[in-house]
């Protein structure tokens, strides 16, 4: 019993029946001996003395002489040593024994020992976390329950039997057992046990009262914290687009006792694996793991053995390479420093979870970057490696020693409580682990900076707006046309009434998140300014021109638009256009900045002041009707200065997209445009009517449209120079147009309105950039 | 009558002479004390009487030892003897007498050696070595002076309650 240990009670009891077992074959006076050696004179021993002397006279004769006898009485001198051995470290809910504490009857008479009061226990750590368990003798007897005695109890069973005359050099030997507390206030320090004892004689032959005498003797072990597996897991940003990420982790036993084995290791990779397990989720992206470049390295503890595993869910492993695992683990095997004890104790390498100096393993793993959006941005792959899986100090406790958090069988976590750092403080309590986690890691792809910008909701488009072929994303257009706030003229100015709001997008098409701004990269433009947006809540888009956005904030390069990765951003450039051109239409090119890359892209809005269609009227006499004269100049056919009645009179509606025609391209040269971008300028809708009786209506000076007045209405359908003869016209009487050539006619219609129907499609009233045409109809004179 | 009277007086002076020769030897009253040996923390020594109740192994015990010459002629070689009894051992260098040297028996006085030695057998043979003092059995001095009548001489030795 000599060696210093550490056990649980229902060992202490496995082993009290043991020496039970053993008692019975060995003779009480093996377990206190009697005298050897030197000896102390037992008490009540007479010791007498005579001195006796010769001598002579002066004849040689000689005499001799004696003295008086002194004898003297060796009295009862109890005295006591009380040893042990050396100190031994504990852990938190360690059951320590202490000593054997040797009592030795180092007096002059026989007697018996006995505590003079329970073990006191001193030291740094603190009474307050210890509690003192009880007492065994040791290779003697136990208590009635078996099990630890109390001190009552020792100091009875001390006092009877063949303990109670412990001779002179006789000895018994004591342990005392404490328990460390689960969390104990301070995680190191001194626990120092001192148990204090008597050895006493009882009064016999001189000595005629018993007397006593006591002795102490100390042992200091130390607190310190269970066996720690402490990682620190790191990672090197990837330099290039094209580089790989390397995960490393360390692996250190920080605590105070050797690492061991553990029985749930083997349920996991089998009845014969006995080891450590130090498992990692392969870092992810987006939900899925980074696959693994090469199968990782290891650099083992000297004398262990590692061997790396792959798993594709946290619970079948195999030793086979599958770089497309979701998990690894390295199984880490042998004897080490000694049996079932994998790594030992090595409190100088590591102080916690993140902080590892000087590692006993290393694992290293290399994985491709991730890719897509926000890949890039910082942190945008964390990892941590915390599913250690050990045993403590004790390989009969089997205490697991994991990441705290961490059930057993269970591996790395996405769980939300697994940011920052841990503390590896959890204290080892039954299968609760005293740690092991490692830090957090994060990296990310090496950033792409990239961005497009169109129209409304297709910042990718690839138009163009010169009308050539799309060859890119660059070139993508937003035509619109405007009206001018005053009646413009081919040669006069146009104002805007207010703003000309353009609606288009930008989308962060890099893998990081970056800011940006649009810039107006045609210079500045007499009578024009732009300014741009945040705009959200659009109306329209796609065959719609978009509107009613709610203005945001300003973009500008000292406040640019923060844009996720991947993420699309509606923006609006608003114009205003005092005394600008009429009918010429302005072509902007609007640059988006990145603000972090520089990236950009371009796209361009074509806006056409006074509106798109241009209209005019003409007439002729195209049969003037008029009789012979004698004398001066009658209108002839033609004319478009007079008319007799019954003549024909052929009116022209002359109109005109002023979009120039190349900036609506159709077909293929629109590329990805978006309807609306184009549909700005290719005239829909447009109703021409024709009102013979009207009068002037707003911005007009004049009116003289009284042809109905004096004609008989229209001759014959109006005639498309594009389409052609109208087939569907809307007559404001609603009926069926009376076709008839005067006099056979009496009265025709005086108004219509007509769909241009510029496209020669069907009658839906548009009008291609760049196209013109006329509808003419006749009258005749009354 | 002249021989008987030669005769007594011959037999009175014999009995004279005898008388005269009884009354001159030297007589030597011995005196054994003992005292107990109180070290001082100043490395004195106080010597008290003896707690009779309280005698201790490991207590040291001085031993005085008084010779006296009660005769009427001097004492030649007086030598007094001492014991160290079972139970204690003698203290190294404790023996004293103001002008005799002592010397020491392992063997209770059959030979006595003011150092005396032991055989000890070792792996290279038997090695004479001073023998522990403890392991004195006796102790003596001779003294060399004359102990003359009515004089007195002591002699000290202390011993070890084992």
């Amino acid at each position: 019993m000599g060696a210093r240990k550490t056990k649980k009670p229902i060992l202490r009891l496995r082993a009290a029946a043991v020496f039970a077992a053993a008692l019975a074959f060995v003779s009480p006076s093996l377990l206190h001996p009697g005298p050897a050696g030197a000896t102390a004179t037992v008490a009540g021993t007479v010791i007498s003395n005579t001195a006796t002397a010769t001598f002579s006279d002066a004849n040689s004769v000689g005499y001799a002489s004696q003295s008086n006898t002194v004898s003297l009485t060796v009295w009862n001198a109890p005295a006591l040593t009380n040893l042990n051995s050396t100190a031994q470290n504990v852990a938190p809910t360690d059951f320590v024994v202490t000593g054997p504490f040797t009592l030795t009857n180092t007096g002059n008479g026989t007697g018996y020992f006995a505590l003079t009061q329970d073990a006191q226990f001193t030291g740094t750590v603190g009474a307050s976390n210890v509690t003192l368990k009880g007492y065994v003798i040791v290779g003697g007897s136990t208590c009635t329950t078996g099990a630890l005695c109390t001190e009552a109890q020792l100091n009875s069973a001390l006092d009877s039997g063949s303990y109670a005359t412990t001779a002179p050099n006789g000895t018994v030997q004591i342990e005392a057992e404490y328990q460390v507390a689960s969390a104990p206030s301070v995680t190191s320090g001194t626990i120092v046990t001192t148990l204090t004892a008597t050895v006493t004689y009882p009064a016999t032959g001189a000595a005629t009262q018993e007397t006593s005498v006591a002795s102490s003797a100390a042992e200091t072990d130390t607190l310190a914290p269970d066996a720690r597996l402490d990682l620190q897991k790191s990672v090197v940003a990837p330099a290039s687009s094209s580089s790989n990420l390397v995960w490393t982790i360390k692996v250190n036993d920080g605590g105070g006792f050797p690492a061991r084995d553990l029985t749930t290791v083997k349920t996991l990779l089998g009845a014969s694996a006995a080891g450590i397990f130090i498992t990692d989720k392969v870092p992810t992206f987006s939900g899925s793991a980074l696959a693994l470049v090469s199968a990782p390295s290891v650099s083992c503890y000297s004398g262990d053995t590692c061997t790396v595993y792959y798993s594709t869910n946290g619970t079948s492993w195999s030793a086979t390479q599958n770089l497309s695992a979701s998990y690894i683990g390295v199984f880490v095997y042998g004897d080490g420093p000694g049996s079932n004890v994998e790594l030992p104790s090595a409190p100088s390498g590591s102080t916690g979870a993140g902080n590892v100096t000087t590692p006993q393993i290393t694992i290293t793993l290399t994985t491709v970057q991730p890719a897509g959006n926000l890949s890039a941005n910082s942190n945008s792959v964390s990892n941590i490696a915390n599913s250690v899986i050990g045993g403590n100090k004790d390989a009969n406790l089997n205490v697991p020693v994991i990441g705290p958090t961490i059930t057993v069988g269970t591996y790395d976590s996405s769980s939300p409580t697994l940011t920052g750092v841990f503390n590896n403080t959890t204290a080892s309590s039954g299968t609760t682990p005293p740690g092991g986690a490692s830090n957090i890691v994060y990296t990310q792809a090496y950033p792409i900076y990239s961005v497009l910008n169109g129209p409304y909701g297709v910042p990718g488009a690839t138009g163009n707006y010169t009308g050539g072929t799309p060859v890119d994303n660059m070139h993508d257009f937003t035509e619109y046309g405007f009206l001018c706030s005053q009646t413009p003229t081919s040669t006069g100015t146009c104002s805007a009434t207010g703003s000309i709001v353009i609606p288009m997008s930008i989308q962060n098409t890099g893998n990081i998140d970056d800011t940006f701004y649009p810039i107006n990269d045609t210079g500045s433009v007499s009578g024009w300014t732009v300014n741009y947006y945040v705009a959200t809540a659009c109306s329209g888009g796609g065959s719609t021109f978009p509107t009613n956005c709610t203005q945001g904030a300003a973009i500008t390069s000292s406040t640019p638009v923060s844009i996720l990765s991947g993420a699309t951003v509606n923006y609006e450039a608003v114009y205003t256009a005092t005394a600008v051109s009429a009918f010429v239409p302005q072509t902007w090119q609007i640059t988006v900045k990145g603000v972090s890359g520089s990236e950009t892209n371009d796209t361009y809005d074509v806006l056409y002041p006074g509106g798109a269609l241009k209209i005019s009227k003409s007439v002729a006499a195209t049969a003037t009707n008029c009789p012979s004269v004698s004398s001066g100049t009658e209108p002839a056919n033609g004319s478009t200065s007079g008319v007799c009645p019954g003549g024909v009179m052929t009116y022209t509606l002359s109109y005109q997209n002023l979009a120039p025609a190349g900036l609506a391209p159709s077909g293929a040269a629109l590329g990805t445009e978006p309807a609306f971008a184009t549909n700005a300028v290719l005239i829909s809708s447009a109703l021409l009517t024709e009102d013979g009786g009207a009068s002037c209506s707003s911005g007009c000076t004049t009116y003289t449209n009284n042809w109905a007045t004096n004609t008989f209405g229209l001759n014959a359908a109006p005639v498309d120079s594009n389409y052609g003869t109208y087939t569907t016209f809307t007559y404001f009487n609603g009926s069926a147009f009376a076709i008839g050539t005067y006099p056979g006619i009496t009265a025709g219609y005086t108004k219509f309105t007509a769909a241009l129907n510029a496209t020669g499609t069907t009658n839906t009233g548009k009008v291609v950039a760049g196209q013109s045409g006329n509808i003419t109809f006749t009258v005749t004179v009354r | 009558m002249l021989r008987v009277k030669s005769a007594a007086f011959l037999t009175i002076a014999l009995l004279a002479s005898l008388v005269s020769v009884a009354q001159a030897k030297p007589v030597v009253a011995l005196k054994l004390s003992a005292q107990m040996i109180q070290h001082q923390a100043n490395g004195a020594e106080h010597f008290v009487p003896i707690d009779t109740a309280a005698l201790k192994p490991g207590d040291e015990i001085r031993y005085v030892i008084v010779a006296t010459n009660t005769g009427t002629n001097a004492a030649k070689n007086l030598v007094p003897v001492g014991r160290i009894p079972a139970g204690t051992a003698y203290v190294a260098g404790s023996a004293s007498s103001p002008t005799a040297n002592p010397e020491f028996s392992l063997d209770g006085g059959k030979t006595w050696a003011a150092m005396p030695t032991v055989k000890v057998h070792t792996r290279s043979g038997d090695v004479v070595q001073k023998a522990d003092p403890a392991t004195y059995t006796t102790i003596r001095w001779h003294e060399s002076a004359a102990l003359e009548p009515k004089a007195s001489q002591t002699f000290v030795y202390a011993v070890t309650i084992k």
